[in-house]
């Protein structure tokens, strides 16, 4: 089955749960799916040929969130199913009730990134009892430096580089100056607007910036 | 007349109100047809967001501009060298069709478009290009006192054609004609430290600001005047915590338009000079007497 077959069954299989659907070559296609898609995604995979067959389970660390990439062979074309777990929750769905072989190297995987598959067996598989460690797990970083990060997170909340005290307000009304400069922090639309661009250019995402709880994901 | 657009950036307002109101006053004074501009965001500043970030610093100058176009302004007006260089190379960037097309359809989603008939310039060019001739008229208590002024590195981004020290060459001229006498110290083009107290304060204050003063004080000057909101934060922050390391200056640093609306007659009282961190209260009193 060829990639562009493969890529227009899922498509209909999944519908909006198919977050992207790459196919680089004739053989070869991404599917990227939400955490709580992935066994749908696992499953629409497996049926499309009596010929599926589920080949290995790829961790990449990306220091925010740990990337899993689910290889199935589907009669000479490999699908990769891409999840991202973030790393706040370090949890997913184990799939050996869809493809048992997938229990080994779900076990490496939470044996050396320290990622819990819900269903899985306990039992190690890789490193030794009483070992804790998790070896390829890296220390919860995003793209920005350590001195960019203030600045990141004042822009994102204020729109402003500096913090604004009461002190200063009452100076500037002091000097007969406008408490509130007309800055767009005076204004929620204007802040929205500002959080708009960031996340229209890829910012948001490529910082590691949460907009709902208005912070970095990491210090 | 041109109408201006003043671009306070995030410094100006919440650090140092005593420059806004030397600002306003001082264009107030000249009859200048001015706003400030409104619902702006920071330029955004333009060291760590410009090289963490290119994309969003270009989106977020590109929306400052977008707001002075949509405010009637002809010519930004920029008090800060770090706004005005991060609002310069957006509008230099922006020159560029594409990368204008590109910027247009973000912004346009919010009701924005930068159109490029916005200029923007730096105050103390400003004050010399267009008004130089009034305000040496207006003149009324020269700021006799020996100054050192910093060029800041950010006033370096010339204009197609134009001198690099075409800026420097205006502050300067600017400054002596309110009155003090400007003095060589050679340590002009270095660099005050602020980006690398970022990264490494002692560096920054040991090596990059100490020198400067030094070689201010040296030459005999009894202030410093910049047009740079992070630098004056550096000669000011950094002179306090310099005496940790057994070094004082107490050297007074001022922005040029301190400077300009105190000549022309501003009284002190009314800039709330007390804001700053290092003695100009009591230079003021010393030229002045009061």
């Amino acid at each position: 089955m060829r990639a562009e077959e493969v890529a227009g069954k899922l498509r209909e299989a999944l519908g909006p749960k198919a977050l992207r659907l790459e196919t680089p070559t004739e053989r070869r296609v991404f599917l990227t799916v939400a955490v709580e898609d992935l066994e749908d995604a696992v499953r629409a995979v497996l049926g499309l040929s009596r010929e599926a067959r589920f080949m290995t389970i790829s961790a990449v660390d990306e220091g925010l969130d740990l990337e899993l990439l689910y290889h199935v062979d589907v009669g000479g074309t490999v699908v990769t199913v891409r999840i991202k777990v973030p790393k706040e929750e370090m949890e997913v769905l184990d799939i050996s009730h869809l493809a048992p072989a997938a229990e080994f190297i779900e076990r490496e995987i939470r044996d050396l990134f320290g990622l819990e598959f819900v269903g899985l067996k306990p039992e190690k598989l890789y490193t030794p009892e009483g070992y804790e460690e998790k070896p390829l797990k890296k220390p919860m970083e995003g793209a920005l430096p350590p001195q960019a990060r203030p600045m990141a997170e004042a822009l994102m909340g204020s729109a402003c580089s500096v913090s604004v005290s009461r002190a200063v307000m009452r100076k500037r009304q002091d000097l007969g100056l406008p408490a509130m400069p007309p800055m767009a922090m005076a204004k929620p639309e204007a802040l929205e607007e500002v959080r708009s661009l960031a996340e229209e250019v890829g910012f948001t995402e490529r910082a590691g910036y949460d907009l709902e709880k208005k912070r970095l994901r990491y210090r | 007349m041109v109408k201006y657009g003043v671009f306070l950036g995030c410094f100006i307002p919440f650090r140092y109100p005593c420059v806004e109101a030397a600002i306003r006053k001082v264009l107030d004074a000249l009859g200048a047809d001015y706003t400030i501009l409104a619902g702006y965001t920071c330029c955004p500043e333009p060291m760590l967001t410009r090289l963490v970030d290119p994309d969003l610093w270009l989106m977020l100058a590109a929306r400052n501009l977008a707001l002075a176009e949509e405010q009637g302004v002809e010519e930004l007006v920029v008090p800060c060298c770090g706004c005005y260089e991060s609002l310069y190379e957006a509008e230099h960037a922006l020159e560029d069709e594409e990368k204008r097309d590109q910027v247009n359809q973000v912004l346009s989603k919010l009701g924005h478009e930068y159109k490029g008939t916005v200029r923007v310039e730096c105050l103390t060019g400003i004050l010399y290009r267009d008004f130089m001739s009034k305000l040496e008229e207006m003149v009324s208590r020269p700021f006799r006192a020996r100054v050192a002024i910093h060029y800041c590195c950010h006033l370096f981004r010339p204009r197609p054609g134009e001198d690099i020290w075409l800026k420097h060459d205006r502050s300067r001229d600017l400054v002596r004609s309110m009155g003090a006498e400007v003095l060589r110290y050679k340590l002009e083009r270095f660099c005050c430290g602020f980006p690398a107290f970022q990264v490494d304060p002692e560096f920054s204050l040991r090596e990059r600001l100490a020198p400067k003063l030094a070689s201010m004080r040296a030459v005999g000057a009894e202030c410093v005047v910049t047009a740079c909101m992070a630098c004056i934060t550096q000669f000011e922050r950094g002179q306090v915590m310099l005496r940790r390391y057994g070094m004082r200056y107490d050297m007074p640093v001022l922005h040029p338009v301190e400077l300009v609306a105190l000549a022309i007659g501003v009284e002190p009282g009314e800039l709330g000079l007390e804001v700053h961190r290092s003695p100009v209260p009591q230079l003021v009193k010393r030229i002045y007497g009061s």
